[in-house]
Parts: structure tokens; C-alpha cells; sequence
């Protein structure tokens, strides 16, 4: 899909007779999937796999655990944010102090509790077994490498080990902010898969932030040139994710994950056969680059509410009414 | 579930849903629930050809339900993901094309309305289409169903011309399947059909008078492409409920060994083969179960 509000260039890359392919992923299922798709399309061409964390392929790394984000919660969000003193002073005088104490239980839950992180992550898991399960059987006899586990692969040593492999494409999708030591080994091109809409969506949990500001339009997948600046790097592609009805938001992200993993593919094939691509420059200034932070279980509360109500099925209903 | 032959309609497997196919309900079914629909109907039953379908309704050897897969309008992301998915066990589908799609001649008008959704353009449709009688408050789909000319097929490209760019026409153009890719299916033994050169609702009153010519059109143009003998004429936009009181008539007289495909929401039975009609029944994007429930419903 052609980025209409965004300017093309073209970028031409050079043509030698091989193009070797290394691929950093997370551990969780949906990269298993990309990095087998991957090795199914181009074979041979890829030549490693660093999986980032965890300790045997597709354990669950990528995804911080849950007493981390509540850490990073407690430690980087008051509890009463925006709350002034003059307005707890009020707020007791006309509640008692019971009542103020029982709001205030209920806002630390609201913010540190575990419930809405701990339900997410079990319907990710499912979502992930159910939509990607049969298909990851089938491909995975293909598969001729498994996973490289690294803790960072920004470490000298790992870029000097996927150096000496020489690829033309380093292809990455989940893990950490990538470092531009590592991003340079790409004789070709490095190219990251964002499951969200840049530029509007940058950053941690972009279809969460999607679906929270009932944004359909939103929900997508970019893959891109990185740079130092998060998922702000050129569009080589950009879609929408076909969804069906009554799925819940772990769906939804699985899906857009899967449709990234294919548009990364295209890309791919694109440059081998033309050494050229267009790309989208994105403006900077626009949009907004989530932290993972900001994702608080009172926004996943929201979503969820929306899944509830069935906010999607009718929204998919109104686009396709006129 | 009763020994019969179902046969699933499918139009796009994909992971993705382009602006072209946004707007259409039942455009585009992700690869994973194809996936599931073909697991779950080789458990119970068998999964055949549609011409083993046939042959096999035709001499009432259904020993258990049988199911066949036809995708329409010939996209190309159904070499992608539905042929290896299906090849996976061990049977064909059968894909039906519209000859003006697969030479990047026209692009489905139904896609050019969705792209128009997409990039703001329906405003500027509604207010051409007001001198053939559409007026504020009626949904534009149906209406450019209900009052189909060619007249309103003219408004619908213009606009759409007009507010897309070349590259973005080029690009919606891809969406369907080329020669190569049809030739590819075709070597892994699927049934090419005629879908008519462009997707008019010729199985209408509208249209019925192109009935023969859209069709023929379609068969001139890909040639050996297609299925040769019996053909197989898959008639577009077919709404039961809006079907010309003379498209029987105007099909039988046609002549030519030639099956009829409608869509109908039914199975097709053993009377239906005698008068040239196939049925299918438009799958629908949930779990294996509930598609059992829709299938045993009809």
C-alpha cells in the first residue's frame, strides 16, 4: 500500500552475485514464524539467526516480565499523577478518610496491579498457538538454522561474529533498540519490522495505542530502514492486517505481526531482483513514540472494555458500509 | 454430518487488506483461518477436486461429506497462501478470473468503490451519480448494484481515476493474479474458470444482455488457460434474490458442455448437476467449528 501522504525517493543498493541474510529476532512464537518464513522464502541465502534473550528457541524473550513493568511503573509514574496536594487535602475533607484510602487502594491496583498484564500475556500466547500453531509446524521441517541465543546483540562480540557472515541484509524484528555498530555490518541494507503505523506509531505496544484511541486507520505494519531514532527510519512498506470480527486485541497484534513478516519478504525480493527500492522518507516531528512505560494496566483495562463491547466487529462493520 | 457435496467459496487469502478490498465484505480471509477451515473439514470428511466432486455426486459414490474450495475473481495472493495451505492435503482448488483483471486492462469496479472509501472519494460519486437517481441516505454499494448501467460504471471509473494516482492504479492492478500465475496454479492441477472479462452483474436484468459476450470475452482472451471441457462459467456478483427471471433461459441457449456456478449459499445436489448448476456456499472467517455449523445449516 502506497504511503499517499509521504514523498518517494528511490534508493539504489548494490548488486553482488550473493545476498546473504542474517536475521535478530525476540524468542516468542510470532518470531519463530518470521524467522522461519523467512528461511523458507530465501533458503540458503540466510546464513544466521541471533535470537535476542530467553534460553532455547521461542521461550517467551522479547516480552519484559510482568513484575519488571510493574518496577518500571512504580518507579516512573506517581501514583497519583497530576494529583497536587491541595487537591488530596480537598478530596479528604469532602470523602473521610475511608473512602480516600479505598480510592487510593483502588488507583494503586488500577496502576501496579497485575491483573490486566497477567491476562494479556496468557491471551498473547493463545492467540499467537492459535493463529501461527499449524502453520509453524508445517514450515519449521524446512528450516535448516536454529537460533544463535544472545543477551545483547548490540556486544562487540556479536557484531563481530554476524560481521564475518557477511549478509547483505540484517533483517530484525523484535529485541532491543539496535545499536549503529551492529546496523553497519549490512552490506545492503538493514530493515526492521514495526508492528505499528509509522509515523503516527512509533515506539512499544503501537496497536495497543492504536486500538486505545479506537483508531482503526492505525493498526498496520511498517517495515523500514532503522536509524537511531525508534521505528522513524524510511518506509519500504506499509499495510493493513486483514482482521476478523469478533477477535480480541493479542489477534489483532498477531495479525499485524504476520502481515510485517510478509511485507518484509516482498521487500526482500524486491531489492535482489532490482537493487533499487522506493522509499518513504518520514517527516519528523509527527506522530508520537510510545515507551513501554505508558502501556499502564488502567490503558489495557480500556482496550480490553472495547473488546468487550464489541468495538471491533462494529467498527469493521462501518468501514465496509457506505 | 449427511454425505453431500460442499463446495466453499473464497475470494482473497491473505494477511493483508488492501484499500482495494477494505471495503467489500468477505473479500479477504487470513491464511490461518483457511488453515483451520481445511483441518477441520479433513476430520470430517474428505476434501476432493471439484471435478471429483462431481464425478463422485454425479455417480452417488459419497461415502463421506465431500468439500471443495473455488476462490473468485482470481486474486494473486491465492497462489501464495491458499495453494500451498491446500497442497498440504493433497487436494486443488479452483480459482475463477476476469480476463480484463488478469491483462491490467480494468480493475473490479467493486475495488475501485473501496479505494474511493479509502481516499475520501465517495463524496465526489455520490454527487455524479445524483443525475442516475442516487440520493442522500442510500448506502452507494447498493445502490450501484441495484441501478448498474454503464453509465454508472462510467461515473465510478472516472472518479476513480481522478483521485488516484497512476502508481496507485498500477498497484491495485497487481492485486490480481497475471498469466504466470494462473499458469502456475493450473500446473499444479487447479481448475481455471471464466469469471467474465470484467465483473458486471451480467446474471442481472441490468446486464443480462452481455451475458454471452462478457463470458466469451473471457474465453477469447486467456485461451487455454482456462478449463476446456466442461467449462465452467462463474457467474459474478450473483445475488440470488436480483437474478434475471431469463438467466437460465439465456444460459441454456448458449449451448456448449458448460456448468453454470452460482453462488446460492447452498449445496449442490445431485438434481442441480442434471440442469448444468453448481452451488457454493460463501465460507465464512471464523473457527472450524462454527463453519461446521454454518455448513450443516444449509
Amino acid at each position: 500500500m502506497i504511503p499517499r501522504e509521504l514523498t518517494p525517493r528511490k534508493i539504489t543498493l548494490p548488486s553482488p552475485g550473493d545476498h546473504p541474510i542474517v536475521l535478530i529476532t525476540g524468542g516468542a512464537l510470532r518470531h519463530l514464524r518470521f524467522a522461519y518464513r523467512i528461511q523458507q522464502e530465501f533458503g540458503q541465502s540466510v546464513v544466521g539467526w541471533y535470537q535476542v534473550g530467553g534460553r532455547r528457541p521461542g521461550e517467551g524473550a522479547g516480552t519484559r516480565p510482568t513484575w519488571m513493568r510493574r518496577l518500571a511503573l512504580a518507579a516512573g509514574d506517581p501514583l497519583f499523577a497530576g494529583m497536587k496536594w491541595p487537591d488530596l487535602k480537598r478530596y479528604l475533607s469532602e470523602h473521610g478518610v475511608l473512602t480516600t484510602a479505598r480510592k487510593a487502594g483502588k488507583i494503586l491496583f488500577e496502576r501496579l496491579g497485575p491483573g490486566a498484564a497477567f491476562r494479556r500475556q496468557r491471551r498473547m500466547i493463545a492467540a499467537e498457538r492459535r493463529i501461527f500453531g499449524r502453520e509453524i509446524e508445517s514450515i519449521e521441517r524446512g528450516a535448516r538454522l536454529e537460533p544463535v541465543v544472545v543477551d545483547d546483540p548490540n556486544d562487540p562480540d556479536v557484531v563481530a561474529a554476524i560481521r564475518a557472515l557477511r549478509p547483505y541484509f540484517l533483517l530484525t524484528h523484535g529485541g532491543p533498540i539496535y545499536g549503529k555498530a551492529l546496523l553497519e555490518v549490512a552490506r545492503g541494507l538493514a530493515i526492521n519490522q514495526h508492528s505499528g503505523w509509522s509515523p503516527e506509531f512509533k515506539g512499544s505496544n503501537t496497536t495497543d495505542w492504536a486500538l486505545y484511541h479506537r483508531s482503526l486507520d492505525h493498526v498496520g505494519c511498517t517495515v523500514h530502514v532503522p536509524i537511531s531514532a525508534v521505528d522513524a527510519g524510511p518506509i519500504l512498506r506499509r499495510s493493513r492486517p486483514c482482521l476478523v470480527g469478533d477477535e480480541n486485541p493479542e489477534a489483532i497484534f498477531a495479525r499485524v505481526v504476520a502481515l510485517g513478516t510478509e511485507l518484509m519478504i516482498d521487500v526482500v525480493k524486491e531489492i535482489i531482483r532490482d537493487h533499487e527500492i522506493t522509499v518513504y522518507d518520514q517527516p519528523a516531528h509527527t506522530g508520537r513514540t510510545w515507551l513501554a512505560s505508558e502501556l499502564t494496566g488502567r490503558i489495557l483495562r480500556s482496550i480490553e472494555r472495547d473488546y468487550r463491547d464489541g468495538w471491533l466487529r462494529e467498527e469493521l462493520q462501518r468501514v465496509r458500509s457506505f | 454430518m449427511t454425505p453431500s457435496w460442499t463446495i466453499l467459496l473464497y475470494h482473497n487469502i491473505s494477511w493483508e487488506e488492501t484499500p482495494g478490498s477494505r471495503g467489500i465484505e468477505g473479500a479477504t480471509h487470513p491464511p490461518d483461518v483457511l488453515r483451520e477451515h481445511a483441518a477441520t473439514l479433513s476430520r470430517v470428511g474428505r476434501l476432493v477436486s471439484v471435478e471429483e466432486g462431481i464425478r463422485r455426486l454425479r455417480s452417488g459414490d459419497l461415502p463421506s461429506p465431500l468439500f471443495s474450495f473455488w476462490f473468485d475473481d482470481g486474486l494473486a495472493d491465492v497462489r501464495r497462501y491458499a495453494l500451498p495451505i491446500l497442497s498440504e492435503h493433497g487436494v486443488t482448488g479452483a480459482v475463477s478470473v476476469c480476463s480484463r483483471f488478469v491483462d491490467r486492462k480494468e480493475l473490479h469496479w467493486q475495488f475501485k468503490l473501496s479505494f474511493l472509501a479509502h481516499v475520501d472519494g465517495l463524496r465526489i460519486l455520490r454527487s455524479r451519480l445524483r443525475k442516475h437517481g442516487f440520493m442522500t441516505g442510500m448506502s452507494l454499494k447498493r445502490f450501484t448494484m441495484d441501478h448498474c448501467s454503464e453509465a454508472v460504471l462510467e461515473a465510478v471509473s472516472r472518479v476513480y481515476e481522478g483521485c488516484t494516482t497512476p502508481e496507485e492504479r498500477a498497484a491495485a492492478l497487481e492485486l490480481f493474479a497475471d498469466r504466470d500465475g494462473l499458469r502456475e496454479l493450473q500446473k499444479a492441477g487447479w481448475l481455471v474458470t471464466n469469471h467474465t472479462a470484467a465483473h458486471y452483474p451480467v446474471g442481472e436484468d441490468s446486464f443480462i444482455h452481455k451475458l454471452e459476450d462478457q463470458f466469451a470475452e473471457c474465453a477469447d482472451e486467456l485461451g487455454d488457460l482456462l478449463a476446456g471441457s466442461p467449462e465452467y462459467w462463474v457467474l459474478p456478483c450473483d445475488r440470488p434474490m436480483h437474478r434475471s427471471p431469463t438467466l437460465l433461459e439465456c444460459f441454456g441457449q448458449t449451448g456448449g458442455d458448460r456448468y453454470l456456478i452460482l453462488v446460492g449459499n447452498q449445496r449442490t445436489e445431485p438434481d442441480d448437476l442434471d440442469r448444468r448448476l453448481l452451488f457454493r456456499v460463501c465460507a465464512p472467517a471464523c473457527g472450524g467449528d462454527e463453519l461446521l455449523r454454518v455448513i450443516q445449516g444449509k
